[in-house]
């Protein structure tokens, strides 16, 4: 089991406790860093801001992207992750509330490892997190710290 | 028998149409009235002249021998073998004629009787029919008015000899004419000079009657006022011309001549007749401009409701998302302290955001269907009812139900809607026999070169309505909660079938099963 943290880029309060409480009954003990919207998810990527205390070298082992969020979108903040040297191999799973073909081919068109729309009731909604948590963090072989050089 | 020349001479005179008496060596001995008019001479000028002076330079030379050959074997005949025939006006121009001949014997000697008609009236008269038609198919054929109306200036100018025309449209305040084409007026004034139409001038009665109107002289015919601008310009003639649209008077055609003039009833009927299709073609302009308009207006109604569709996807999941996913905690941490109905009421609770979930689904799905493009291809329904029906018993593989599928059914349509249709009819099927000790289901057609019929019956609890059709709308459930669903299916089958430019209908006996029928047209692509 990858034991990196989470990055969830979320604005919902509900979903985020949801989310947490979800990871929490799979059993997946992983820290979560949650951002609320877009800009801030941006300067998190970059270590600006907020975050210009952050290391870049210190990467989320998965990150859990909101595609409706305020200031930027889902979409812009992913071209962001895939533009940015440090965090360009990330696994990046878009959680949608829509299934509309022009946002899932935004997401896979923007790099987007995987896209799961947000279930309404909470036993497959926690089912979907737990998939996602397991899939991405055990099962997956996530790419190498340090690339050879 | 033998005229007596005087005699014939003396019945010429008086007769209303021209006539004319060559004698044998070819020298005019007589012209009554109406042929000296068509030949603008005085009689005294011609009589005695060889006939060739009537006969324009490149037809004289041979003139004179057909005469002579004539002569020398003469009947009754038509001059020219029924040809067009010109003669020579003192004037110099030509004038073209129809000639009759005959020979007479008189107690003066032999001659020639010519009967003549100018049929220069009719030849114009099908001149202005044939240029009228013209004008007619060309605009029919230009994709909008733009230019026509400069071109009809310059056509009724040209045909006309006139050395004024302006194309007018009414104004908004339907109290002056603005130029829009014309022809001999200063360019300057073309698109500005408004002609006023509150006081009584020619273009203000026929703009308010909607007729045309022709003035031989503005100072003598008509009590009609007439602008300054006409009158600087020696204006004496006036024509004007209405131009109708389909409600109303939209413009006028003004013509103008600085001669007195009679305008001849084809003269008339030519204006008129640009008039008219001017008319058509803005008339056709504005309903397409109507058109264009609203469809841009359906096209911007159409992308509220999709973009209402996606915030009802996103926005209204969300909230539902917190109820279903909070009375979820709350039952399973607090769910021991709380008593049987609390947890009963939070079993609701999440049961009902479940369905308002699917219901959202459902209706996003439905909109779906209604805005996906129909990409055709022919399909093969029987195959493709078959993979439902195997599908569907995947889902549900203890059920025993007997189905029979007709091969070799075919249709065009859009592959992937068609499968929808297909999954919800075969689905419903399956349904509503579920209480059937022996359930059967069939599904076929027929074709008949215009359109294919298709239909999926069963033996199952059938339905009663007074309304077969409110089976179609959205929501509509017959059956209440024995039986599961939205009451979205039958909505999206009937959709996806009316996109297909098809019909659905269904029979019933409540208790012995139903027949769902949905016919199909050829492709219109």
């Amino acid at each position: 089991m990858n034991d990196g943290y989470i990055l969830l880029v979320e604005d919902r309060e509900d979903d985020i406790e949801l989310t947490r409480r979800a990871f929490a009954k799979a059993g997946i003990a992983n820290e979560i860093v949650v951002v609320r919207d877009g800009l801030e998810a941006v300067e998190f990527v970059q270590c600006a801001g907020r975050f210009a205390g952050r290391s870049p070298t210190d990467v989320p082992a998965l990150i859990l992207l909101d595609i409706k969020l305020p200031q930027l979108s889902g979409i812009q903040v992913l071209e962001n992750i895939r533009r940015q040297e440090s965090t360009k191999r990330v696994p990046v799973v878009m959680m949608t509330s829509s299934n509309e073909a022009r946002d899932l081919l935004s997401c896979y068109d923007g790099g987007a490892n995987s896209c799961v729309r947000k279930p309404v009731v909470f036993a497959d909604f926690a089912e979907a997190v737990r998939q996602v948590g397991e899939y991405w963090l055990s099962l997956n072989q996530a790419p190498p710290r340090t690339p050879p050089p | 028998m033998r005229w007596d020349y005087e005699e014939l001479r003396l019945v010429t005179e008086a007769a209303p149409f021209a006539i004319l008496l060559v004698d044998a060596s070819g020298r005019i001995a007589s012209i009554n009235p109406p042929c000296a008019q068509i030949f603008g001479y005085d009689r005294a000028e011609v009589i005695g002249e060889p006939v060739e002076m009537l006969v324009p330079p490149a037809s004289r030379g041979a003139h004179r021998p057909l005469r002579e050959g004539y002569l020398a074997a003469p009947t009754a005949r038509a001059m020219g073998g029924g040809r067009d025939v010109f003669g020579l006006r003192k004037d110099a121009r030509e004038v073209p004629l129809e000639v009759g001949l005959r020979p007479l014997a008189t107690s003066s000697g032999d001659f020639v009787l010519a009967a003549l008609l100018d049929v220069s009236p009719r030849r114009r008269a099908e001149e202005l029919r044939r240029l009228g038609a013209e004008f007619g198919q060309h605009a029919l054929a230009v994709p909008h008015i733009g230019g026509l109306k400069q071109e009809a200036a310059d056509l009724i100018a040209r045909v006309l000899n006139v050395p004024f025309v302006a194309i007018c449209s009414l104004a908004p305040d339907e109290k002056s004419l603005v130029i829009e084409a014309g022809f001999g007026w200063p360019r300057a004034r073309l698109g500005n000079l408004a002609v006023d139409l509150t006081d009584n001038s020619q273009a203000a009665y026929s703009v308010r009657t909607g007729q045309p109107k022709f003035v031989e002289h503005i100072d003598v015919d008509y009590p009609f006022h007439y602008s300054d601008a006409m009158r600087d310009h020696q204006v004496v003639c006036s024509a004007t011309a209405p131009i109708r649209g389909r409600d109303s008077t939209v413009g006028l055609i003004m013509v103008d001549d600085v001669e007195q003039r009679a305008f001849s009833a084809d003269d008339a009927v030519f204006l008129t007749g640009v008039a008219t299709i001017i008319g058509m073609v803005i008339d056709r302009d504005r309903s397409e401009d109507r058109i264009a308009q609203l469809t841009a207006e359906l096209q911007q109604r159409y992308d509220e409701l999709e973009s209402f569709s996606y915030s009802v996807a996103h926005d209204l999941r969300a909230p539902l998302r917190s109820v279903a996913g909070f009375a979820a905690a709350l039952r399973e941490d607090y769910g021991e302290s709380l008593d049987e109905t609390a947890n009963r009421y939070l079993g609701l609770i999440i049961g009902a955001a479940g369905q308002m979930g699917s219901l959202i689904d459902a209706l996003l799905s439905l909109a779906r269907v209604s805005r996906q493009e129909i990409s055709p291809s022919s399909v093969d329904l029987s195959a493709m009812a078959r993979a439902v029906v195997e599908e569907l018993r995947s889902v549900e593989p203890e059920r025993g139900a007997t189905i029979g599928i007709q091969p070799n059914l075919l249709v065009e349509g859009d592959t992937h809607l068609l499968r929808i249709v297909l999954y919800n009819l075969l689905g419903n099927a399956l349904k509503f026999t579920r209480g059937r000790d022996e359930a059967r289901i069939g599904f076929g057609g027929s074709s008949n070169g215009e359109e294919t019929v298709f239909w999926v019956e069963d033996n199952g609890v059938g339905f009663s309505t007074s309304y077969p059709q409110e089976l179609f709308t959205p929501f509509r459930r017959l059956h209440g909660s024995a039986f599961e669903g939205l009451g979205i299916g039958l909505a999206t089958v009937a959709r996806i079938v009316r996109r297909h430019g098809g019909r659905v209908w269904a029979e019933s006996e409540p208790g012995t099963g139903a027949k769902f029928y949905c016919a199909i047209g050829r492709s219109k692509s």
